[in-house]
């Protein structure tokens, strides 16, 4: 879209370290588009993010993540700390459209709050609960300034296994309500969840739910030396918040102590190299497959000298290889 | 991947007016048009601009059936030309508007207003898209 000033990259980039929050929902807007400045973006951000703290909030949708978030989001900037929300909620994969009707939750909490910065993004096609663009956007508010980064996924359930990659901590959302135990158990919260969350808890049925979550947890196989812990809360009424916020603090320190932290933020590293790697190779594939004369050719031999297209693939491979090389010439 | 650029437009109304039916359609219908909706209540003015900001939204379209209109819209518009962000933001206003409310809010500044037998939301939405 248009903007009256079109900044160079550097000048947002510059803006963005200088606090203005118009740079960084800019920035946010051009990275997720996937414009053709974001590696000179991400170039310039790069250097000044790595401090901020993300945590993610998974969850059937209905469990009441959007509240909680607002919750956790007010009582942090009450106590100083500079957060950011980001709140992925799915695009139709008909239209390419979406509601995006998480803020709406948290307004009341930290609509006006300065220190509080708030971004909703559609999925846009991606199934895993994020947005493909979700780890640009978490960079530039880390080089914004902001502590800690609360990711908010579309909330399926099962297939949000994105946000393990991206997030520090993960809090699986969950509410009475929602199917007996064992539908309960099947969640991938045992997987997944560094702290439970089980929301509404004044609800009919939350104690049992709670005592069969805690078992659970109990016997669930560890990846490290961290036992998923259980928090009851009633977001609501602000309840049991201040709790969950130990419970996270308490993960952070033995992430940090047990040297977790760094190799979950390189794993992050490594995954984010791969998938640009992908992309790009994916777009010389989609180019050289559509464009080039030496594929259409090959193709071509396969009907006309009867090749076999197993052999063939082969030697396509050998010619998309020499494209790559020329920069997607030929 | 690249990814195509998408409208992105905020619908909100006051979180004392209870009149929501119809900005509900409208964004159900914005989205059937493929664009990103944000949805919100605002308790004060100011809180439309800030979201409106840290969502860099391309448009902001406001319903009021109940009081609010004249105070709430000078206010929005004031508050847009501070921040720099009045030439960026398509401004329209929908909801019980007389014809000399119109006037003085297309003197304002704002881009559009659509009142009772002016249309339907189908109209709203070819504006929200232009």
């Amino acid at each position: 879209m248009l903007k009256s000033e079109q900044k160079s990259s550097a000048d947002l980039v510059k803006e963005l370290l200088g606090g203005s929050v118009r740079a960084a929902a800019r920035l946010i807007t051009l990275v997720e588009q996937n414009d053709s400045k974001v590696p000179e973006i991400m170039r310039q951000i790069y250097p000044h993010s790595g401090n901020a703290y993300v945590i993610g909030f998974t969850g059937a949708p209905g469990a009441g993540k959007s509240t909680l978030v607002g919750k956790l989001a007010k009582l942090l900037d009450q106590k100083g700390k500079k957060v950011a929300i980001i709140a992925v909620d799915p695009s139709s994969p008909f239209t390419g459209g979406a509601l995006l009707g998480d803020r709406i939750r948290m307004m009341e909490d930290v609509g006006v709050k300065k220190n509080v910065f708030i971004r909703s993004l559609g999925s846009r096609g991606e199934m895993g609960g994020l947005s493909e663009a979700t780890y640009r956007v978490a960079n530039v508010l880390d080089a914004f300034g902001k502590e800690y980064i609360f990711v908010e996924t579309v909330g399926t359930g099962q297939a949000e296994v994105e946000v393990t990659k991206l997030a520090d901590s993960v809090v699986v959302v969950l509410s009475p309500g929602m199917g007996d135990e064992i539908q309960t158990l099947k969640a991938g919260t045992m997987e997944i969840g560094d702290i439970v969350v089980l929301n509404k808890a004044d609800q009919n049925g939350a104690d049992a739910i709670a005592s069969s979550l805690q078992t659970a947890l109990h016997w669930a196989v560890k990846h490290d030396t961290w036992t998923p812990t259980l928090v009851k809360t009633i977001a609501l009424k602000e309840e049991g918040i201040e709790e969950l916020w130990e419970k996270i603090e308490l993960h952070k320190d033995h992430l940090v102590n047990s040297g977790q932290l760094r190799i979950r933020r390189e794993k992050r590293i490594r995954i984010e190299i791969c998938k640009l790697m992908k992309d790009k190779i994916l777009r010389y594939l989609n180019k050289f497959t559509g464009e080039s004369p030496v594929f259409e050719q090959g193709i071509k031999e396969i009907s006309i000298e009867n090749k076999n297209p197993c052999q063939q693939s082969e030697v396509l491979l050998e010619s998309f290889l020499s494209y790559l090389k020329q920069g997607g010439q030929g | 991947m690249e990814t195509k650029t998408k409208k992105r437009v905020l619908v909100t109304k006051s979180d004392q007016d209870a009149h929501e039916v119809s900005v509900r359609y409208l964004t159900q219908l914005l989205r059937d048009k493929g664009m990103e909706v944000i949805f919100t209540r605002y308790a004060i003015i100011d809180e439309v601009v800030k979201t409106a900001m840290e969502e860099d939204v391309d448009v902001i379209a406001m319903s009021f059936y109940s009081s609010g209109l004249m105070y709430d819209t000078t206010r929005l518009m004031e508050l847009l030309k501070e921040q720099g962000l009045k030439d960026d933001i398509k401004v329209i206003i929908g909801g019980t508007i007389s014809d000399q409310e119109k006037k003085e809010l297309l003197q304002m500044g704002v881009d559009d207003v659509f009142m009772p037998g002016m249309g339907t939301l189908l109209d709203v939405v070819e504006c929200v898209n232009c």
